[in-house]
């Protein structure tokens, strides 16, 4: 009878083996189930501070050092303090700061402050943290700050070597904080080979959102998807590059896939993430580009409903983009939002279509034009009163006008007054953009006012007065736009022609016609498009063989109108039409 | 089994879908694991579908997976259990009639192995007439290299019920052996 240890040593041997066959069946399944789920995993995968986070948090010996090293912190912070009230305030230091846990305004203020100083005081300290909530704009250290942010990473050799922490929930609008986080639009100021560790951490909201537009804020790319993004890793430049170049790559397909989003606020956030990696040392190799499902994207973020994501996408679209790009941007030269269409002249030019975009040249102030603003809604977070407070008193134009804009954007009735005060600014800008919040609010004084500046010396303050009146019901007003139609100055009868076309009255569609006519390129081009609201009523036929005439003007510009219009007018017939 | 010092590491790399981690994963525990579920099914075929099951689902749930001991504990649970779900399933009758049949196929190994095979097959054939919870004792503890402690902690038993269904299935083994040779 065998002993117990050879009838161990018989089931040792009694052990199985799979055979290659079975082994690669399996394996073959499994690689299948992993590319099944590396696409769900792109979307929703954790990140690699997730992951490293995962194994802190499932090792046990990483617990227990953990667990000591807090203790032990906390023992030498007790023994530092004794005696001064018990508060743990570290001074500066490498490590940065433990902070308070407390959620109120005013302990955000103090973390904003103490962060600042922290900085302020030590400039060799690479952690930098803005922090949470919006201070006041007067109060804000914010400027500041951020000033030291760019003087670190703009090819400061000191970056070399030292551990770089960026907590960035802040945007900067012309000195204004903004709530939206804006780390990848910044990072090209960022020279990854430069620094040693580059960790992107968007700070979520302190409170969770109850409503449906918190929740999409969560949706955000900006407030999820880089969150914890380690961007590099201590290592030789070459493997720097290839994080880098990973994570690009895995942040790009999230980024991809949220342009499909149904909220316009995730899909404009995504393609400005997009635009803040094309072309930058983040993106040394032109991923973006080079990708055609991502060519794809852009140029259908071009077509986007939302003029913000069609303005972003239209800044994207590099000569490579061939004749797919050459006709979107032609496409976005006639947009209905004036902002769309300076990319597309841009790049056009670029391109050497000079015939078509050079008589713009007459009409677009390229500085004023994009000085308003293209984010117009982050302005939401500012009370009336200050913005009422901005537009009486704050010393640059750019922020007056934008406080003109605003108030009436959002038809505060209370607005009246001060804007009729800024009739009478000393920047046009300011007059005009106050005369169209006028236009929409009305109130009492409103209408004497813009009859005071309709023949202003400025003509686009004159065709905006126009239409403020013509807004209020005010006929003057239409019957000036119509007039203005043959002003001298071509940019006063280019936004006239635009302005009849969005006030949509059908009786503006004759002077139109007539303007189609017009000596000037730029005014046929203009009144070609102005026309299409009014191209399914009883002009329809008139417009019809105008806009067919266009199509062999002799100048390229309005040739290229007309064939814009023509299309707009197909789609605009469809459902009229059934 | 030599991988659990690495766990942390590979199963962070598995996470991520690096099929390299996987395969070595795999590479590292499909003997033990095969060799469990077949000798708690009494069947190769079976004991294959089983160790294909448990990677499958590792692979898809590799991502979100809390590890709460080792790898291998993890794989060799998910490994029993899907074993004795398939055996529930399974005609006890039609198993027992063919069990001692198919279990001589499953010799496959290496030329060792190929040497004793006939004391290997009859050992199989002995570990198969055990009831099945010797076996899954036997086969996590030789195959498995379980301590007595891991073993009944898998199986939710107590530490010494498991060293006295050990005990058993090695006296019956003995028995079984022991008469297979007088006979012979």
């Amino acid at each position: 009878m065998r002993t117990e240890n050879e009838i161990e040593q018989l089931l040792k041997y009694a052990r199985l083996r799979t055979t290659p066959a079975q082994d690669d069946r399996i394996l073959t399944d499994i690689f299948a189930v992993l590319d099944e789920f590396a696409a769900v995993r792109a979307a929703s995968a954790p990140t690699r501070l997730k992951e490293i986070l995962r194994m802190i948090f499932h090792s046990r010996w990483i617990k227990c050092a953990a667990v000591l090293v807090v203790v032990f912190a906390v023992v030498v912070s007790l023994i530092l303090l004794g005696g001064k009230g018990g508060d743990i305030s570290p001074g500066p230091g490498p490590g940065g700061r433990v902070l308070p846990g407390k959620s109120t305004a005013r302990a955000a203020r103090a973390r904003t402050m103490d962060a600042y100083e922290t900085v302020a005081k030590s400039p060799l300290i690479y952690k930098v943290h803005l922090i949470q909530k919006v201070a006041p704009p007067e109060e804000s250290p914010f400027p500041a700050l951020e000033a030291e942010v760019l003087r670190v990473f703009k090819g400061d050799d000191r970056a070399v070597g030292q551990p770089v922490v960026i907590i960035w929930n802040q945007e900067y609008d012309r000195g204004r904080p903004q709530r939206t986080c804006l780390s990848l639009d910044h990072l090209h100021i960022i020279d990854l080979t430069k620094v040693e560790v580059v960790c992107l951490v968007a700070l979520a909201p302190a409170d969770p959102p109850t409503d449906e537009k918190g929740r999409a804020r969560l949706r955000n790319p900006f407030s999820l998807g880089i969150r914890g993004t380690r961007v590099s890793k201590r290592d030789i430049d070459a493997k720097r590059w290839t994080a880098a170049e990973d994570t690009v790559e895995r942040l790009r397909l999230e980024l991809l896939n949220a342009l499909d989003d149904p909220d316009a606020d995730v899909r404009n956030s995504a393609i400005r993430a997009l635009r803040g990696w094309h072309g930058t040392p983040a993106e040394p190799s032109g991923l973006l580009w080079k990708d055609r499902e991502t060519a794809r994207k852009i140029l259908a973020a071009g077509k986007d409903p939302d003029w913000r994501v069609r303005w972003v996408a239209a800044w994207m679209i590099p000569p490579e983009a061939g004749k797919e790009g050459e006709e979107l941007l032609l496409r976005l030269l006639f947009d209905p939002v004036r902002l769309v269409r300076q990319p597309a002249r841009f790049l056009l030019s670029k391109r050497g279509r000079e015939d078509i975009v050079k008589p713009l040249d007459e009409v677009i102030d390229y500085q004023l034009d994009e000085s308003l603003s293209p984010f117009l809604d982050f302005s939401k977070q500012f009370t009336v009163e200050t913005q009422i407070r901005w537009l009486r008193e704050h010393e640059q134009w750019e922020i007056r006008s934008d406080a003109a804009c605003w108030l009436g954007e959002y038809g505060h009735k209370e607005a009246t007054e001060p804007l009729i005060q800024a009739m009478n600014d000393e920047h046009f800008e300011v007059r005009r953009w106050a005369a169209r919040s006028l236009g929409l609010i009305g109130g009492e004084g409103a209408i004497a006012a813009l009859m005071a500046v309709k023949d202003s010396d400025d003509g686009r303050v004159r065709v905006m007065a126009a239409w403020a009146l013509a807004n209020l019901g005010d006929s003057r007003g239409f019957n000036k736009l119509v007039a203005l139609l043959k002003d001298k100055d071509t940019r006063a009868a280019v936004e006239a022609a635009e302005m009849l076309g969005q006030l949509g009255e059908e009786r503006a569609a004759l002077p139109l016609l007539e303007a189609t006519q017009d000596s000037r390129a730029v005014v046929r081009g203009f009144a070609a498009i102005a026309l299409i609201p009014f191209s399914r009523g009883q002009y329809a036929e008139a417009i019809e063989s105008a806009t067919q005439k266009l199509e062999n003007d002799e100048s390229p510009y309005v040739r290229a109108a007309a064939v814009a219009a023509k299309e707009r007018i197909s789609q605009v017939r469809i459902p009229g039409n059934g | 089994m030599q991988l659990h010092e690495n766990d942390i590491s590979l199963l962070a790399a598995a996470a991520r879908g690096d099929k390299q981690a996987f395969e070595r994963i795999y590479r590292a525990y499909k003997d033990d694991l095969i060799t469990i579920a077949a000798f708690i099914l009494r069947e190769r075929e079976g004991a294959e579908d089983v160790l294909h099951d448990v990677f499958v689902s590792f692979a898809r749930r590799a991502g979100e997976l809390r590890l709460r001991g080792t790898l291998k504990g993890y794989l060799l649970t998910s490994c029993v259990n899907r074993a004795r779900d398939l055996l529930r399933r399974q005609d006890r009758e039609r198993l027992r009639s063919c069990a001692l049949n198919d279990l001589p196929s499953l010799a496959a190994g290496p030329a060792e192995v190929a040497a004793i095979a006939q004391d290997s097959g009859r050992m199989r054939a002995a570990l198969a007439s055990l009831p099945a919870e010797q076996r899954e004792v036997v086969t996590l503890h030789i195959h498995g290299q379980l301590k007595f402690r891991e073993v009944a902690a898998l199986l939710g038993i107590s530490i010494n019920t498991a060293q006295s269904r050990y005990r058993y299935a090695l006296s019956a083994l003995r028995a079984i052996l022991a008469k297979e040779g007088a006979e012979s």
